[in-house]
Protein backbone atom coordinates (compact mmCIF):
# COMPACT_ATOMS: atom_id res chain seq x y z
CA UNK A 1 0.00 0.00 0.00
CA UNK A 2 0.77 3.43 -1.17
CA UNK A 3 1.84 4.91 2.32
CA UNK A 4 3.42 8.66 2.96
CA UNK A 5 6.67 9.11 5.30
CA UNK A 6 4.32 10.73 7.76
CA UNK A 7 2.31 7.73 7.65
CA UNK A 8 5.20 5.01 8.22
CA UNK A 9 6.66 7.34 11.06
CA UNK A 10 3.13 6.80 12.92
CA UNK A 11 3.32 2.84 12.77
CA UNK A 12 6.72 2.86 13.25
CA UNK A 13 6.09 5.12 16.42
CA UNK A 14 3.22 3.11 17.49
CA UNK A 15 4.23 -0.33 17.50
CA UNK A 16 7.55 0.83 19.41
CA UNK A 17 5.45 1.73 22.36
CA UNK A 18 6.81 -1.31 23.71
CA UNK A 19 10.74 -2.04 22.82
CA UNK A 20 11.07 -4.12 19.39
CA UNK A 21 14.02 -5.35 17.79
CA UNK A 22 14.65 -3.78 13.93
CA UNK A 23 13.50 -6.98 12.13
CA UNK A 24 10.06 -6.90 13.90
CA UNK A 25 9.40 -3.21 13.14
CA UNK A 26 10.41 -3.51 9.19
CA UNK A 27 8.26 -6.68 9.25
CA UNK A 28 5.25 -5.22 11.16
CA UNK A 29 5.46 -2.28 8.65
CA UNK A 30 5.95 -3.78 5.79
CA UNK A 31 9.33 -1.74 4.83
CA UNK A 32 12.19 -3.62 3.39
CA UNK A 33 15.46 -2.76 5.20
CA UNK A 34 16.98 -0.13 4.11
CA UNK A 35 13.69 1.87 3.94
CA UNK A 36 13.14 1.23 7.38
CA UNK A 37 16.37 2.04 8.22
CA UNK A 38 16.27 5.33 6.61
CA UNK A 39 12.96 6.04 8.57
CA UNK A 40 14.26 4.76 12.07
CA UNK A 41 17.63 7.12 11.67
CA UNK A 42 15.03 9.95 11.12
CA UNK A 43 13.01 9.32 13.97
CA UNK A 44 15.89 8.57 16.19
CA UNK A 45 17.99 11.78 15.09
CA UNK A 46 14.62 13.50 16.14
CA UNK A 47 15.03 11.54 19.24
CA UNK A 48 11.28 9.89 18.90
CA UNK A 49 13.54 6.75 19.07
CA UNK A 50 15.45 5.35 21.59
CA UNK A 51 17.53 2.34 21.71
CA UNK A 52 16.97 0.07 24.52
CA UNK A 53 19.22 -3.02 25.95
CA UNK A 54 17.51 -6.37 27.07
CA UNK A 55 18.93 -9.67 27.37
CA UNK A 56 21.94 -8.33 25.47
CA UNK A 57 19.87 -7.15 22.49
CA UNK A 58 19.30 -3.90 21.15
CA UNK A 59 15.51 -2.78 20.81
CA UNK A 60 13.68 0.56 19.89
CA UNK A 61 11.25 2.18 21.68
CA UNK A 62 9.66 5.26 21.26
CA UNK A 63 9.92 8.05 23.17
CA UNK A 64 8.11 10.60 25.38
CA UNK A 65 8.13 13.40 22.40
CA UNK A 66 7.17 10.80 20.12
CA UNK A 67 3.58 10.57 21.34
CA UNK A 68 2.71 14.28 20.81
CA UNK A 69 3.01 13.37 17.44
CA UNK A 70 1.24 9.92 17.58
CA UNK A 71 -1.74 12.17 19.47
CA UNK A 72 -1.69 14.88 16.94
CA UNK A 73 -1.70 12.09 13.79
CA UNK A 74 -4.35 10.40 15.08
CA UNK A 75 -6.26 13.13 16.03
CA UNK A 76 -6.06 14.49 12.63
CA UNK A 77 -6.38 11.35 10.66
CA UNK A 78 -9.36 10.44 12.67
CA UNK A 79 -11.02 14.40 12.24
CA UNK A 80 -10.53 13.82 8.18
CA UNK A 81 -12.57 10.52 8.19
CA UNK A 82 -15.17 11.56 10.75
CA UNK A 83 -15.81 15.18 9.04
CA UNK A 84 -16.41 13.72 5.60
CA UNK A 85 -19.47 12.21 4.53
CA UNK A 86 -19.78 8.37 4.85
CA UNK A 87 -19.62 6.59 1.05
CA UNK A 88 -22.85 4.36 0.69
CA UNK A 89 -23.87 2.41 -2.29
CA UNK B 1 -16.71 8.88 19.08
CA UNK B 2 -14.59 4.88 18.43
CA UNK B 3 -17.77 3.51 17.85
CA UNK B 4 -19.21 5.60 15.63
CA UNK B 5 -16.08 5.54 13.69
CA UNK B 6 -15.79 2.23 13.79
CA UNK B 7 -19.60 2.24 12.41
CA UNK B 8 -18.53 4.08 9.88
CA UNK B 9 -15.60 1.81 8.74
CA UNK B 10 -17.69 -0.62 9.15
CA UNK B 11 -20.25 0.71 6.38
CA UNK B 12 -18.03 2.31 4.04
CA UNK B 13 -16.11 -1.25 4.03
CA UNK B 14 -19.25 -2.85 3.25
CA UNK B 15 -20.27 -0.93 0.66
CA UNK B 16 -16.88 -0.75 -1.20
CA UNK B 17 -16.91 -4.21 -1.34
CA UNK B 18 -20.82 -4.06 -2.59
CA UNK B 19 -19.27 -2.32 -5.21
CA UNK B 20 -16.36 -4.82 -6.09
CA UNK B 21 -18.49 -7.41 -6.33
CA UNK B 22 -21.23 -5.43 -8.78
CA UNK B 23 -18.20 -4.92 -10.72
CA UNK B 24 -16.98 -8.73 -10.38
CA UNK B 25 -20.03 -9.84 -11.53
CA UNK B 26 -20.66 -7.17 -14.42
CA UNK B 27 -16.82 -8.55 -15.58
CA UNK B 28 -18.09 -11.77 -15.76
CA UNK B 29 -21.06 -10.79 -18.17
CA UNK B 30 -18.86 -9.27 -20.43
CA UNK B 31 -16.25 -11.89 -20.16
CA UNK B 32 -19.87 -14.31 -21.48
CA UNK B 33 -20.04 -11.83 -23.93
CA UNK B 34 -16.91 -11.97 -25.77
CA UNK B 35 -16.69 -15.06 -25.54
CA UNK B 36 -20.64 -15.26 -27.10
CA UNK B 37 -19.18 -12.94 -29.68
CA UNK B 38 -15.86 -13.94 -30.04
CA UNK B 39 -15.73 -18.26 -30.49
CA UNK B 40 -19.55 -18.90 -32.68
CA UNK B 41 -18.06 -16.19 -35.75
CA UNK B 42 -14.22 -17.63 -35.19
CA UNK B 43 -16.34 -21.43 -35.62
CA UNK B 44 -18.38 -20.43 -38.78
CA UNK B 45 -15.57 -18.96 -40.68
CA UNK B 46 -13.33 -21.57 -39.91
CA UNK B 47 -15.46 -24.12 -40.27
CA UNK B 48 -17.45 -22.13 -43.90
CA UNK B 49 -14.07 -20.54 -45.31
CA UNK B 50 -16.33 -17.79 -45.55
CA UNK B 51 -15.08 -14.64 -44.42
CA UNK B 52 -18.04 -11.85 -43.91
CA UNK B 53 -17.24 -8.30 -42.71
CA UNK B 54 -20.39 -8.85 -40.23
CA UNK B 55 -18.72 -12.27 -38.60
CA UNK B 56 -15.66 -10.30 -38.50
CA UNK B 57 -17.00 -7.39 -37.35
CA UNK B 58 -18.44 -9.28 -34.26
CA UNK B 59 -15.41 -11.40 -33.66
CA UNK B 60 -13.35 -8.15 -33.07
CA UNK B 61 -16.07 -6.78 -30.60
CA UNK B 62 -15.87 -10.31 -29.05
CA UNK B 63 -12.39 -10.24 -28.68
CA UNK B 64 -12.26 -6.47 -27.69
CA UNK B 65 -15.40 -7.52 -24.69
CA UNK B 66 -13.00 -10.39 -23.70
CA UNK B 67 -9.48 -8.70 -23.30
CA UNK B 68 -11.39 -5.65 -21.24
CA UNK B 69 -13.34 -7.88 -19.10
CA UNK B 70 -9.72 -10.42 -17.76
CA UNK B 71 -8.41 -6.58 -17.12
CA UNK B 72 -11.50 -5.74 -15.18
CA UNK B 73 -11.68 -8.80 -13.53
CA UNK B 74 -7.90 -8.77 -12.26
CA UNK B 75 -8.06 -4.82 -10.87
CA UNK B 76 -11.44 -5.71 -8.86
CA UNK B 77 -9.64 -9.07 -7.43
CA UNK B 78 -6.73 -6.27 -6.75
CA UNK B 79 -9.05 -4.03 -4.99
CA UNK B 80 -11.35 -6.59 -3.71
CA UNK B 81 -8.57 -8.57 -2.03
CA UNK B 82 -6.80 -5.41 0.05
CA UNK B 83 -10.55 -4.04 1.52
CA UNK B 84 -10.77 -7.74 2.63
CA UNK B 85 -7.63 -7.45 4.32
CA UNK B 86 -8.52 -4.40 6.40
CA UNK B 87 -11.81 -5.60 6.77
CA UNK B 88 -10.84 -8.96 8.42
CA UNK B 89 -8.40 -6.77 10.41
CA UNK B 90 -11.57 -4.77 11.88
CA UNK B 91 -13.69 -7.84 12.40
CA UNK B 92 -10.79 -9.13 14.55
CA UNK B 93 -10.07 -5.95 16.64
CA UNK B 94 -14.19 -5.95 17.47
CA UNK B 95 -13.56 -9.66 18.09
CA UNK B 96 -10.19 -9.11 20.61
CA UNK B 97 -12.03 -5.93 22.04
CA UNK B 98 -8.54 -4.36 21.22
CA UNK B 99 -10.48 -1.65 18.69
CA UNK B 100 -8.99 1.20 20.44
CA UNK B 101 -7.72 5.09 19.08
CA UNK B 102 -4.61 3.70 17.89
CA UNK B 103 -6.47 0.95 15.66
CA UNK B 104 -8.83 2.91 14.06
CA UNK B 105 -6.34 4.94 13.55
CA UNK B 106 -4.40 2.92 11.61
CA UNK B 107 -7.60 1.39 9.93
CA UNK B 108 -7.72 4.87 8.72
CA UNK B 109 -4.56 4.71 7.29
CA UNK B 110 -4.43 1.92 5.43
CA UNK B 111 -7.85 2.35 4.04
CA UNK B 112 -6.23 6.04 3.15
CA UNK B 113 -3.01 4.12 1.38
CA UNK B 114 -5.16 2.01 -0.09
CA UNK B 115 -7.17 4.51 -2.09
CA UNK B 116 -3.98 6.37 -2.97
CA UNK B 117 -2.92 2.50 -4.53
CA UNK B 118 -6.20 2.12 -6.16
CA UNK B 119 -7.09 5.82 -7.47
CA UNK B 120 -5.05 4.87 -10.92
CA UNK B 121 -7.24 1.40 -11.06
CA UNK B 122 -10.44 2.86 -9.90
CA UNK B 123 -9.89 5.27 -12.77
CA UNK B 124 -9.12 2.58 -14.83
CA UNK B 125 -12.02 0.32 -14.20
CA UNK B 126 -14.58 3.68 -14.52
CA UNK B 127 -14.00 3.59 -18.22
CA UNK B 128 -13.89 -0.08 -18.68
CA UNK B 129 -17.31 0.15 -17.29
CA UNK B 130 -18.20 2.99 -19.47
CA UNK B 131 -17.07 0.38 -22.84
CA UNK B 132 -18.44 -2.42 -21.24
CA UNK B 133 -21.73 -0.71 -21.01
CA UNK B 134 -21.60 0.48 -25.04
CA UNK B 135 -20.56 -3.30 -25.76
CA UNK B 136 -23.66 -4.39 -24.22
CA UNK B 137 -25.74 -1.30 -26.14
CA UNK B 138 -24.63 -2.88 -29.29
CA UNK B 139 -25.28 -6.24 -28.72
CA UNK B 140 -28.61 -5.31 -27.38
CA UNK B 141 -29.08 -3.35 -30.57
CA UNK B 142 -28.03 -6.01 -32.40
CA UNK B 143 -30.50 -8.44 -30.78
CA UNK B 144 -33.53 -6.44 -31.46
CA UNK B 145 -32.63 -5.95 -35.36
CA UNK B 146 -32.35 -9.90 -34.78
CA UNK B 147 -35.98 -9.96 -33.38
CA UNK B 148 -37.07 -7.64 -36.02
CA UNK B 149 -35.68 -9.96 -38.54
CA UNK B 150 -37.39 -12.84 -37.08
CA UNK B 151 -40.52 -11.23 -36.76
CA UNK B 152 -40.62 -10.35 -40.26
CA UNK B 153 -39.56 -13.50 -42.06
CA UNK B 154 -42.01 -15.46 -39.29
CA UNK B 155 -39.84 -17.30 -36.71
CA UNK B 156 -41.17 -18.90 -33.89
CA UNK B 157 -42.49 -17.64 -30.81
CA UNK B 158 -40.24 -19.30 -28.41
CA UNK B 159 -37.30 -18.00 -30.88
CA UNK B 160 -38.71 -14.59 -30.19
CA UNK B 161 -38.99 -14.65 -26.57
CA UNK B 162 -35.61 -15.97 -26.14
CA UNK B 163 -33.95 -13.15 -28.46
CA UNK B 164 -36.39 -10.77 -26.44
CA UNK B 165 -35.08 -11.99 -22.91
CA UNK B 166 -31.46 -12.04 -24.24
CA UNK B 167 -31.97 -8.05 -25.41
CA UNK B 168 -33.54 -7.46 -21.61
CA UNK B 169 -30.46 -9.04 -20.11
CA UNK B 170 -27.60 -6.69 -22.47
CA UNK B 171 -29.95 -3.75 -21.44
CA UNK B 172 -29.95 -4.59 -17.48
CA UNK B 173 -26.12 -5.08 -17.67
CA UNK B 174 -25.64 -2.41 -19.99
CA UNK B 175 -27.39 -0.02 -16.93
CA UNK B 176 -25.19 -1.55 -14.12
CA UNK B 177 -21.91 -0.83 -16.42
CA UNK B 178 -23.11 2.92 -16.72
CA UNK B 179 -24.18 3.07 -12.95
CA UNK B 180 -20.69 1.87 -11.41
CA UNK B 181 -19.13 4.91 -12.60
CA UNK B 182 -21.54 6.97 -10.63
CA UNK B 183 -20.78 5.10 -7.79
CA UNK B 184 -17.28 4.85 -8.14
CA UNK B 185 -17.57 8.57 -8.86
CA UNK B 186 -19.22 9.00 -5.29
CA UNK B 187 -16.71 6.82 -3.31
CA UNK B 188 -13.60 8.67 -4.98
CA UNK B 189 -14.92 12.32 -4.07
CA UNK B 190 -15.36 10.92 -0.82
CA UNK B 191 -11.69 9.33 -0.64
CA UNK B 192 -10.30 12.59 -2.41
CA UNK B 193 -11.29 15.05 0.36
CA UNK B 194 -9.66 12.78 2.93
CA UNK B 195 -6.56 12.67 0.70
CA UNK B 196 -6.81 16.64 0.35
CA UNK B 197 -6.97 16.80 3.78
CA UNK B 198 -3.86 14.81 4.55
CA UNK B 199 -2.10 15.96 2.48
CA UNK B 200 -2.30 19.75 3.73
CA UNK B 201 -2.04 18.38 7.38
CA UNK B 202 1.70 17.63 6.52
CA UNK B 203 2.42 20.73 7.16
CA UNK B 204 1.68 20.63 10.59
CA UNK B 205 3.13 16.73 11.19
CA UNK B 206 6.55 17.99 9.97
CA UNK B 207 5.93 20.41 12.14
CA UNK B 208 5.41 17.94 14.90
CA UNK B 209 8.68 15.91 13.68
CA UNK B 210 10.79 19.38 13.55
CA UNK B 211 9.72 20.93 16.57
CA UNK B 212 9.16 19.06 19.42
CA UNK B 213 11.77 16.69 17.92
CA UNK B 214 14.71 19.78 18.94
Amino acid sequence: MKRTHYEIFWEILTFCKTPKSFTSIINRCNLNSKIGQTHIDFLKKRRFLEEVQSEGNTLLKSTEQASQYIAFFNKTYRELFDETPEFRI
Amino acid sequence: MTTNTATKLQHELNSFMGLSIINLVCSALVLAFGAYFLMPNIVEMATTQTVTIERVGLAVLGAIAFYVAIRWMLSVVNIFSTAEEIKTNLTEHKKNNTLDDTAITGLIVNMTAAYRENKPTIGLMTKISKIAGACFVIAALYTLASIITGVLSGAGFWTTITLVANMAISLAVAVACFIIPRFFGKYSAVWDIRLNGAAKAEAELEKQLGATGQ
